[in-house]
């Protein structure tokens, strides 16, 4: 069976300086439809180089992926925006929302880079918002809202268009003990329902590492099996 | 992404920042405004001087011959005779021309009523109505009948009427006396309609008024041709010339309302013209204001431009969006300064009209208009195009950091 993610030999530096320096070195990874993973590692090992990669954000320097049976390196810019677009969904430790939307346009928000079915996709923003809490927020700007509330807006618009794979960046790391515990849930739940395979970046190992199917660490640019893998 | 969406993002984004919109339009708004009132008025303007000319000469076209220095002329000054006016309503009417011959008596004072002005009598002939388009506020015009029996009747002019400050109406019937004699008693049977310029005087029938003129001193002859533009000055040359070979001795004066309106009309293009750049770089400072704003835009919303790319917007709908915003700014801008503008010209036609009496016409030149609005969009655009260009080139995870 096809892969949905698979990483060969990948490989990113950048310069600094007169030199390059290595961020991530001779990754492999093979991630399956329907599955979780974390992805732990101390600060400035790589994590999120992995992520933007992954979400077709960034080129690697060397090695091969293939996201969805497709090989991204042979693709332009605009063919990998569509396939970010339709393959990908992301969640920010920060939210991203954006601050002149309320919460509903926000959810909806990847309706505007996605051809037809608008109707179907505005009455599944408001299915997502009522899965996450907040169906009597539809209107509210981003700015009224708490962070654990911010964190739900962002759940829904990432999951709005089904993605099979979901990157999450920290998606609690701006929250509080019970909040982050509540919004763990919510993503963990609505990345069940919806069928995505997600890759979970996160420090917190002990809040993520039982949820998941699989963990990785990620030191120095090299991704290795966590010891102790979970399940 | 479809250009309805990035009209949509446009707007929304518009509206979320009211007060940054507002004020951007605002410069746009200003130019347009300007170039509406300008354009507008000057249009106005145009058509209230060339509609005052054509009442007070009748016809734009028409040039008015005259006997011009007689002083070698041994009998003296005198008027065109009624051989040389025969000769000339010949030639005319060889040549097609519209004509007529009117008899215009030097100043004298007049009085209508209770009331004394200075004024002109001007004795026409039958074939007046060839040249000569009078519109009537009040009575009627004089008749064919009228002319032909020398009936002790008059028209007065628009130019007297305003002089008199008096009611159209309350004219008819009123008598009005060009001299002592019983014989210079008229009776006012129309008045035309009111006019800033012109001959203030009384049109009366060719006839009745001759006799007068032959008892008391010679009237100047006028000979009417209505014809206009560049033909006028061949047509007046021709019959110069041909006079000239006809009656040596004797030499045609061209006097009419076109060069007149001509030169009016050139001296109020140039002036709207002068005024149309000010407000033209009104414009263009209105359009700077949108790529400034823009720029601004772009650097405050690089996070957003970094979402949109993580959910799939391509460079190309960055592009879009921004765009979409700025030709937004400027097509608001630029409707709303023609509406205001246009408000403006209303109200002060309207002033003009009631509180001073000036009988203006507005001119709305609604290609003008919309073609300013056109071209604004079209500023809009190329002022949103670099910064367009830069969002739509910026570091997807840069931005993304940004926040």
């Amino acid at each position: 069976m096809t892969a949905l993610v698979r990483l060969v030999g990948l490989s990113r530096s950048v310069p600094d300086g007169y030199v390059l320096r290595p961020i991530l070195r001779d990754v492999d990874l093979r991630l399956d439809y329907r599955t979780s993973v974390l992805i732990s590692g101390p600060s400035g090992s790589g994590k999120s180089t992995l992520l933007n990669i992954l979400g077709l954000l960034d080129r690697p320097s060397a090695g091969s992926y293939w996201l969805d049976g497709v090989d991204v390196a042979a693709l332009n810019d605009d063919e990998r925006s569509e396939l970010r677009g339709g393959v990908v969904g992301f969640v920010f430790q920060h939210f991203h929302l954006l601050p002149t939307l309320s919460v509903l346009e926000n959810v909806l928000m990847p309706s505007d880079y996605t051809v037809g079915r608008q109707s179907a996709l505005r009455d599944r923003a408001e299915d997502l918002l009522a899965i996450v809490g907040l169906a009597d927020r539809f209107e509210s700007k981003p700015m009224f809202l708490s962070g654990g509330e911010q964190q739900r807006v962002a759940i829904a618009r990432a999951l709005l268009r089904e993605p099979k794979l979901l990157l999450a960046d920290e998606p609690t790391g701006a929250l509080d003990g019970a909040t982050a515990e509540e919004v763990r849930g919510l993503l963990m739940a609505a990345v069940q329902e919806v069928g995505s395979t997600a890759v979970l970046v996160s420090h917190d190992v002990a809040r993520y590492g039982p949820v998941v199917d699989r963990h990785f660490t990620l030191v120095d640019g090299r991704l290795t099996p966590a010891e102790g893998v979970p399940r | 992404m479809t250009r309805l969406v990035s009209l949509r993002g446009a707007a929304l984004q518009l509206r979320a920042n009211p007060a940054r919109s507002s004020l951007t339009a605002f410069g746009v708004l200003i130019g347009v405004w300007l170039v509406t009132i300008i354009v507008t008025l000057g249009a106005t303007a145009q058509g209230f001087v060339a509609d005052e000319t054509h009442r007070s000469f009748g016809l734009s076209g028409v040039a008015a011959l005259t006997l011009g220095d007689t002083a070698g002329d041994p009998e003296g000054p005198r008027a065109l005779t009624a051989r040389e006016l025969n000769w000339l309503r010949r030639r005319a009417t060889e040549l097609g021309l519209p004509h007529a011959a009117e008899v215009t008596l030097a100043q004298t004072s007049l009085r209508l009523g209770d009331q004394v002005e200075f004024g002109s009598v001007v004795a026409v002939t039958d074939d007046i109505g060839a040249v000569r388009d009078f519109r009537l506020v009040a009575g009627r015009a004089l008749t064919h009948s009228d002319i032909s029996n020398n009936r002790r009747v008059a028209v007065v002019s628009g130019a007297l009427l305003r002089r008199l400050k008096v009611t159209p109406e309350s004219l008819l019937g009123a008598s009005a006396r060009s001299g002592p004699e019983p014989s210079d008693i008229y009776s006012v049977v129309g008045v035309l309609v009111p006019s800033l310029t012109g001959d203030n005087g009384l049109y009366v029938p060719n006839g009745s008024e001759a006799r007068r003129a032959q008892r008391d001193r010679p009237g100047e002859v006028e000979f009417l041709v209505n014809t206009s533009g560049a033909e006028q000055a061949a047509v007046v040359a021709l019959l110069q010339n041909e006079f000239a070979t006809a009656f040596p001795d004797r030499s045609l004066v061209a006097a009419g309302a076109d060069p007149a309106a001509r030169e009016v009309a050139r001296l109020s293009n140039a002036f709207v013209a002068v005024l149309a750049l000010l407000a033209a770089a009104a414009l263009v400072v209105g359009t700077l204001a949108i790529a400034s704003v823009m720029s601004i835009s772009v650097r405050q919303r690089e996070s957003e431009v970094g979402i949109r790319r993580a959910f799939g917007a391509r460079a190309s709908d960055i592009y879009k969006l921004f765009l979409a915003e700025a030709s937004f700014l400027a097509f608001t801008g630029g409707v709303c300064g023609v509406y205001l503008g246009l408000l403006v010209v209303v109200t002060a036609t309207r002033v003009a009209r009631i509180a001073f009496d000036v009988p203006i016409q507005l001119v709305i030149p609604a290609t003008v208009l919309w073609t300013a609005v056109v071209i604004t969009v079209a500023l809009g655009v190329v002022a949103g195009l670099l910064p367009a260009r830069t969002a739509a080139r910026l570091d997807v995870i840069a931005a993304l950091r940004d926040e």
